[in-house]
């Protein structure tokens, strides 16, 4: 997982990069476009004679419209600055958009108004004219007042369109003061247009706080007092200097700004005026003439020109400067939705292509993603993911940047028209460069990203979606109506939510399938990935049905109650699909109901010891619930307008459910190894699976719904029905024909070595022989290469191994009261054995300490038993280790077993081969590794499984080693001679990929002594059940040790030959999961029947043989349950008496 | 970092790398923004100068001009003050005539400025060689003459612009003769221009504005029209007249204004007459013509329009011109018949400019 956060972490600081290159690139681009394009029209404007249109009656006629609302303060003043204006062939509109205050009088006593009959030509809809208005001074024959009910800034303009007669446009805001020649300076390029029509054209606004105004003109130009006000002047540089003049030279210039700003009046009244429903109606309009001119076909531009013409008064205070650019940014948002269909649309040529892509991806995305990197980053510094100097220089690089186009924008405005030059104003824009980054710039940048989210929040038109409450009018309806009102809202918003589930799934789903690929390079990826996206969508529609369904019908209760639910879900399920695919990958162990039987404690060694529970993985969580939430989030704030694609998901649903899984072309194919068989599957869907068989099993009563009988046919041998396994001591001594007997009675260690496969122990394995001491071992020994364990985890090792007993409903360790029964320790201990437990772990896993306090073991050793001298694994970034070295464990156990005069019982438990694989002295052994492989050991074949499996294999390297340091430490001792030595693995690794199923069962077995006779290589198949039986008939048969006449094995005790006919082993993969079983030489799994040929398995239909293996797995799995059922085993008195009767006899 | 095999520390050197060019170019930005602002303060001061010296020229002619010869000629060797000398003559003539003219003109010689206009005519950049013009035009350097005629076909608009203004302004109507052969629009900005410069027509002009008028550039017929607008050359009436069937409204339109400017007694029924095939955009500038023409002839024709027109602009105007013919009478009763649609009731308010209150 670490190595998986490790590569989102490096996706997302990449796309900041990346981002930020974009960024650096596009702004590189725009400060040396603009400086050619301010430089161009400064030269060619340097000598204009503007008078020439001045006062000519040809020139063309343009028509002011000034909207305003409640400017009674100023709007004197404001209609004076505008009369003065050079210009003969003008008209001024000013719009009263039904003030509150005094304007309406103040204008009529100002200019001696009169209503007058108009007929208005203009066609765009508006709210109602109440009257419009002109003087009776011939001196203000220009002006046209017209008063209208309140409507809005754009129905106010839409009005002054209409009303108008000029061939163009100037729409400004009220309180701008307009230089002397704007217009004549904004007339030119209309004039001047020969082969392309200008559509629309700006002018650079600049800020008229703090500047000196007398009769309505600009007389002495300072900068702003304020801080706020300056960085805002410098901003104005920026935008309108560098931004507009660059994308007018480029043709890509989308936004006029809404204070100032000209049109043609034509073309307006073609696409139908402003759009009275957005907040950014200025660039709107431009958006839509831009589109109406490129539909036409017709050449066309739209520019700026870089002459400061208009002075405005810029907010100075925090609050009104955040609703400015709030309402900017939800402006953007909705121009931007609304001609979505125009992004990336070659048909509207640079508009489509160029300028609607960079708005969006910089002007809208801008802050957000300014906002996201801030925090991310941070997050990342705090978590280690970065570090310091990383996270300065790149804050460095951010802040210089900045503030070099800041103070380039200063210089390219010294070039064009020197507006501050005065000594002080040109030091304290410079001042201003080097604050803004830290001042100024986050207020924007946050107030942009909360104008986001009031977008989302108040979602007044969310295009095709619309916000549809369930509103009063439904509420009155008749109950049925009402009911299906609701349910038709239901299916409208399920449109939404399924459709953002399908797709934030399906990125899950790519995500693993990525990541497998990249993980296992060899896996068979395209195979897999068919598979995995069949098997998954098939699991999103079954579970989008019937989380449909629990919707729909909360929802016809409570709209909220089933809209939190459906996010809170959802993002669950999201966030689990990585986390599934992640535990897999890393323990390449489908995660199931496995998960309910680890306790908390152990939930948390796990995750500890895995170097799970770190920063980097939090974060990473994290960053998938927001990911996740965020879009379900903004999905439960809308809904489609028709009902139907919420139906389609329902309807695919149910489809989904007719569908045989079974017919996927990977579901049929044996070849291909177990690792890869589950990679294809649905990790979700297993997990769901995998807890529901498991709440069925926990209430039997669930299974007799469908017929299932929990019933199981008496055999001869049982001795009670009672008590199924309950059976008379028959086991045969047949280590005594390979043992010579000794004088004294042996000792008996025995040596589990976690994660031992047979695979890469022996040089027949697939992956090959990496434990040369333990193979030079079974060639001195009794071996048995067909050797089953009786689960897939550590957790059946022990009752199996020593007590050959069954499982119970999770595994024997996990019966909360220890069932009496035998076991190794507890009939070789009332013998007189002293017996030991040696483990470098916390013996409270897998409650292996309750079982061997249940048997009385006197040496109980676990990580808490070690002095200070002995070494611990290694930890895992961010985690904890999982307890002491294996080599710590051996040492200590050679020194708490002292030889001693009575006979002694062991049990070793090694550790260092479990997850994460941390060893010590690393080098040494990925040198031995290495010098391994290429050994002529390893064939090429194998070469390819070792390198794919690397760390697992260092680590068994490891192991091998520190058992023959121990072996040879023990052969030094006296009683080493006289001890039977048991060797073998409690289950093969799963993370060392699996050919066959049966191959994490697989596991060698060693019976090695020096009293052994001669040694010998068996392929029969024996399993773990098979040891304990065998062990007490030897030391019953030669050395009088009492015995129990009546046991409950499981095993049938070791043997030589091919006892096919009587095999029966269950076997357990995890604690919940009892879907192996071993009949003969068949392995039933599922309701898959292989036959295992020297373990090699073969997928075969014989029904006979399926029937009979199946209905003796139910057979066990019944008399498991009623062993379960009662926690016996045998009768209470058969295990008193024995304890009784039996005395310590050495 | 797994990613294009980039290691962390690699990532972290190229940022130092860039944040170090950052930090020159904000170290370059920042001297040259302290140089041009010193230079923006000298250049107020030199305009200063300038200003003073180039007053003194008019106001005191020649003798006196050379008060402080010591302060002006110590910058008058700097190309950038000489640069700056020369844009604020140029500027200056433009404000000025006769004697004034011709003192800025003699500051121009005695400066010898010439050398550095004719410069920026061998110049490649098209700003530059259209400053080298105006400047050439405006100090009247007459030797430039050819070569300005060479930029006549220049690729750059901003140079040919540039010098057919300055030819008008050096021969006055026969520096129009790029009209005969000229296949690009002339903006609207650059007619008025050039009709300003054009101060009189000679008398055999004939065949040349009659080819001009035949050009397949529907601009230099605009233009054509618009200059006989302004020296009322009344013998080309037919021919303008023809112009009302030419196929481009925008010539038709200025046809109509050309045949009003150019009236004569026929000019009510021409227009008339062409009325019924004309666009509504033509009709809209017919009705204007009517208006102006104030000839009680049109008031039936005028009258079947404002009943029977489709088009409120146009009905507007042609109230307006009833109105302003003197009919108040015929408009109210209008106004007033209840068979009259509420548009038209409203229009002829609006066109009485009647008070409401």
């Amino acid at each position: 997982m670490l190595e998986f956060s490790h590569i989102i972490y490096e996706i997302i600081i990449w796309l900041f990069l990346i981002y930020g290159s974009a960024v650096f690139l596009v702004y590189g681009w725009i400060g040396i476009y603009a400086l050619g394009a301010v430089i161009r029209y400064k030269k060619e404007n340097t000598f204009t004679d503007y008078s020439i249109i001045a006062s000519n009656p040809n020139a063309p006629t343009f028509s002011i419209i000034a909207p305003a609302y409640n400017e009674g303060m100023t709007i004197v003043e404001n209609v004076r600055s505008l009369l003065s204006l050079y210009y003969h062939n003008l008209e001024i509109i000013i719009v009263n958009d039904g003030s509150k205050d005094d304007s309406m009088l103040k204008l009529i006593d100002a200019y001696e108004l009169e209503a007058v009959s108009f007929f208005v030509q203009g066609e765009i809809e508006t709210n109602k004219i109440r009257e419009v208005y002109k003087s009776k001074n011939p001196a203000f024959k220009k002006l046209i007042i017209v008063d209208k009910d309140n409507g809005g800034k754009a129905d106010a303009l839409n009005v002054g369109v209409n009303i108008s007669s000029g061939e163009y446009l100037v729409c400004i805001d009220v309180d701008c003061i307009l230089e002397q020649d704007a217009i004549l300076k904004l007339a030119k390029p209309f004039l001047e247009q020969t082969n392309k029509k200008l559509i629309a054209c700006g002018g650079v606004i600049r800020l008229a706080n703090n500047c000196k105004i007398e009769n309505g003109k600009v007389t002495d130009v300072n900068i702003p007092k304020t801080l706020l006000g300056k960085t805002q002047a410098l901003e104005y540089i920026r935008a309108f200097v560098l931004g507009r003049m660059a994308w007018s030279r480029a043709s890509g210039l989308i936004l006029i700004s809404g204070a100032f700003g000209v049109f043609d009046r034509k073309i307006v009244l073609a696409v139908g005026g402003y759009d009275r429903h957005t907040v950014g109606e200025d660039m709107e309009l431009v958006v839509r003439m831009r589109k109406y001119m490129e539909e036409l076909k017709e050449p066309y531009e739209v520019i700026t020109i870089p002459d400061p013409l208009c002075w405005t008064e810029a907010p100075e205070t925090k609050d009104i400067l955040k609703k400015q650019r709030n309402r900017w940014m939800r402006g953007t948002i909705e121009t931007l939705w609304k001609h979505r269909q125009l992004m990336f649309n070659p048909k509207y040529g640079k508009l489509g292509m160029i300028s609607l892509p960079y708005w969006f991806l910089f002007e809208f995305l801008g802050p957000l993603v300014e906002f996201t990197g801030y925090v991310i980053f941070i997050i990342f510094l705090i978590f280690g993911i970065i570090n310091w100097p990383f996270f300065l220089v790149l804050f460095a690089l951010v802040i210089s940047t900045g503030f070099l186009f800041s103070i380039y924008g200063i210089l390219v405005d010294l070039v064009s028209h020197q507006v501050y030059a005065k000594r002080k104003d040109f030091f304290t824009l410079i001042g201003t460069a080097i604050l803004e980054p830290f001042y100024f710039h986050p207020l924007v940048v946050k107030a942009g990203v909360q104008g986001f989210v009031d977008y989302f929040k108040k979602s007044h038109a969310w295009g095709e979606m619309t916000r549809q409450g369930f509103n009063q009018n439904n509420q009155d309806l008749p109950f049925k109506d009402r009911l299906w009102a609701r349910l038709q809202l239901g299916l409208q918003k399920w449109g939404t939510f399924a459709s953002v589930f399908f797709l934030l799934f399906s990125v899950g789903i790519a995500a693993e399938w990525a990541w497998y690929r990249y993980s296992f390079p060899a896996i068979n990826s395209s195979m897999i990935g068919q598979n995995l996206l069949l098997n998954n969508f098939i699991f999103i529609l079954k579970l989008i049905f019937g989380f449909g369904i629990i919707y729909l019908l909360i929802n016809l209760i409570k709209e909220s109650w089933a809209k939190t639910l459906l996010v809170l879900a959802f993002t669950m399920i999201v966030v689990s699909q990585y986390l599934l695919f992640i535990y897999f990958s890393e323990s390449r162990n489908l995660l199931g109901a496995d998960i309910l039987y680890y306790s908390e404690e152990e939930m948390k060694q796990i995750l500890e010891a895995s170097g799970m529970l770190n920063f980097q993985n939090i974060a990473l969580i994290i960053i998938l619930i927001a990911i996740s939430l965020i879009p379900f989030w903004l999905a439960a704030k809308s809904s489609f307008k028709a009902k139907y694609l919420g139906l389609t998901f329902l309807g695919l649903g149910v489809i989904s459910f007719l569908i045989p899984t079974q017919l996927f072309p990977l579901n049929n194919i044996t070849s291909i190894s177990e690792f890869d068989q589950n990679a294809a599957k649905s990790k979700w869907a297993y997990f769901l699976n995998s807890n529901l068989e498991n709440v069925v099993n926990d209430y039997p009563e669930l299974a007799s719904l469908w017929g299932e009988t929990n019933t199981f046919e008496m055999s001869s041998e049982m001795l009670d029905k009672e008590f199924p396994f309950w059976r008379k001591e028959t086991t045969a001594d047949f280590l005594g024909s390979y043992l010579n007997q000794s004088e004294k009675v042996p000792n008996l260690v025995f040596v589990i070595v976690e994660g031992l496969g047979h695979a890469y122990s022996s040089p027949n394995g697939y992956v090959g022989n990496f434990t040369p001491f333990i193979d030079s071992l079974s060639s001195k020994s009794l071996y048995w290469e067909n050797n089953l364990s009786s689960s897939g985890r550590t957790f059946g090792v022990l009752p199996t191994i020593t007590g050959s007993l069954p499982f119970g409903k999770n595994g024997f360790l996990e019966i909360e009261k220890t069932p009496d029964h035998f076991n190794l320790y507890n009939i070789l201990k009332s013998n007189g054995f002293e017996t030991g437990f040696f483990y470098g772990g916390n013996s409270s896993f897998d409650r292996t300490k309750e079982f061997l306090q249940y048997s009385k073991v006197d040496h109980i050793i676990d990580q808490f038993s070690y002095e200070a001298s002995y070494q611990k694994l290694p930890a895992s970034v961010g985690g904890e280790s999982w307890g002491y070295e294996d080599q710590a464990v051996f040492e200590k156990m050679l020194q708490i077993q002292k030889p001693i005069s009575k006979p002694y019982f062991d049990i070793i438990l090694t550790l260092s081969t479990h997850n994460p694989f941390l060893i010590n002295n690393t080098a040494y052994y990925e040198k031995m590794f290495t010098k391994r492989v290429n050994s002529n050991q390893i064939s090429n074949d194998q070469k390819k499984w070792a390198f794919e499996n690397k760390k697992q294999l260092v680590s068994v390297l490891n192991v091998d080693d520190a058992l023959k340091d121990f072996f040879n430490s023990y052969k030094k001792r006296p009683d080493f001679n006289n001890t039977i030595f048991v060797i073998t693995g409690d289950h093969s690794m799963p993370e060392i990929t699996l050919q066959t199923k049966i191959d994490r069962y697989r596991v060698p077995l060693l019976v090695y002594s020096p009293l052994l006779k001669e040694s010998k290589h068996f392929t029969n198949i024996v399993s773990h059940f098979d040891v304990a039986p065998s062990i007490i008939a030897h030391y019953r048969s030669k050395y009088n040790v009492s015995t129990p006449s009546t046991v409950s094995w499981m095993g049938r005790g070791l043997s030589d030959n091919p006892r096919t006919d009587q095999l029966r082993i269950p076997l357990m993969q995890s604690k919940n999961q009892l879907i192996d079983f071993g009949y003969g030489k068949y392995h039933l799994q599922n309701n898959q029947l292989f036959i295992l040929n020297n373990m090699q398995e073969e997928i075969i239909n014989d029904d006979k043989i399926f029937k009979k293996a199946n209905e003796s797995f139910k057979q066990f799995k019944n008399m498991n349950s009623q062993f379960y059922n009662t926690k016996k085993l045998m009768p209470d008195s058969v295990i008193v008496n024995f304890m009784k009767k039996t005395q310590p006899k050495f | 970092m797994l990613f294009l095999d980039i290691s962390l520390h690699f990532l972290f050197d190229t940022f130092l790398g860039i944040l170090l060019i950052v930090f020159l170019l904000i170290i370059g930005v920042l001297y040259y923004s302290f140089y041009l602002f010193k230079r923006l303060i000298h250049l107020i001061k030199w305009s200063q100068e300038i200003d003073h010296k180039v007053s003194e020229a008019i106001v005191y002619g020649g003798e006196e001009a050379e008060t402080k010869p010591d302060s002006f000629s110590r910058f008058s060797n700097n190309s950038s003050f000489r640069d700056l000398f020369l844009e604020k003559l140029v500027d200056s003539e433009k404000k000025f005539s006769g004697a004034a003219q011709n003192e800025i003109s003699k500051l121009f010689q005695d400066y010898n400025l010439e050398k550095e206009t004719l410069k920026k005519l061998n110049q490649k950049k098209p700003f530059l060689i259209a400053g080298g013009i105006q400047e050439v035009a405006s100090m009247r350097v007459e030797s430039a003459v050819p070569k300005i005629a060479s930029f006549l076909n220049h690729p750059s608009p901003l140079v040919y612009q540039e010098a057919q203004y300055a030819m008008v302004s050096f021969k006055g109507f026969d520096g129009l003769q790029f009209l005969d052969s000229l296949s690009s629009k002339i903006s609207e900005w650059q007619q008025l221009r050039l009709l300003i410069s054009v101060t009189n027509v000679p008398e055999n002009c004939g065949q040349t504005v009659n080819a001009w008028l035949q050009s397949q550039n529907n601009s230099v017929i605009i233009l054509t029209l618009r200059l006989m607008r302004k020296f009322q050359m009344l013998s080309f009436y037919s021919q303008v007249q023809d112009l009302l069937d030419h196929s481009a409204e925008e010539v038709r339109i200025q046809a109509v204004q050309t045949l009003q400017s150019l009236e004569n007694s026929s000019t009510v029924l021409h227009l008339t007459e062409s009325y019924p095939t004309q666009t509504s955009e033509v009709q809209v500038e017919i009705i204007r013509a009517l208006k102006s023409s104030k000839d009680q002839r049109c008031v039936d024709f005028l009258k079947k329009q404002m009943i029977n027109h489709p088009f409120p602009k146009l009905k507007i105007l042609v109230a307006e011109t009833l109105f302003s013919l003197g009919h108040h009478d015929y408009l109210i009763s209008l106004a007033e018949d209840e068979s009259s649609s509420k548009q038209l009731v409203q229009i002829i308010k609006h066109s009485m400019q009647e008070k409401v209150c």
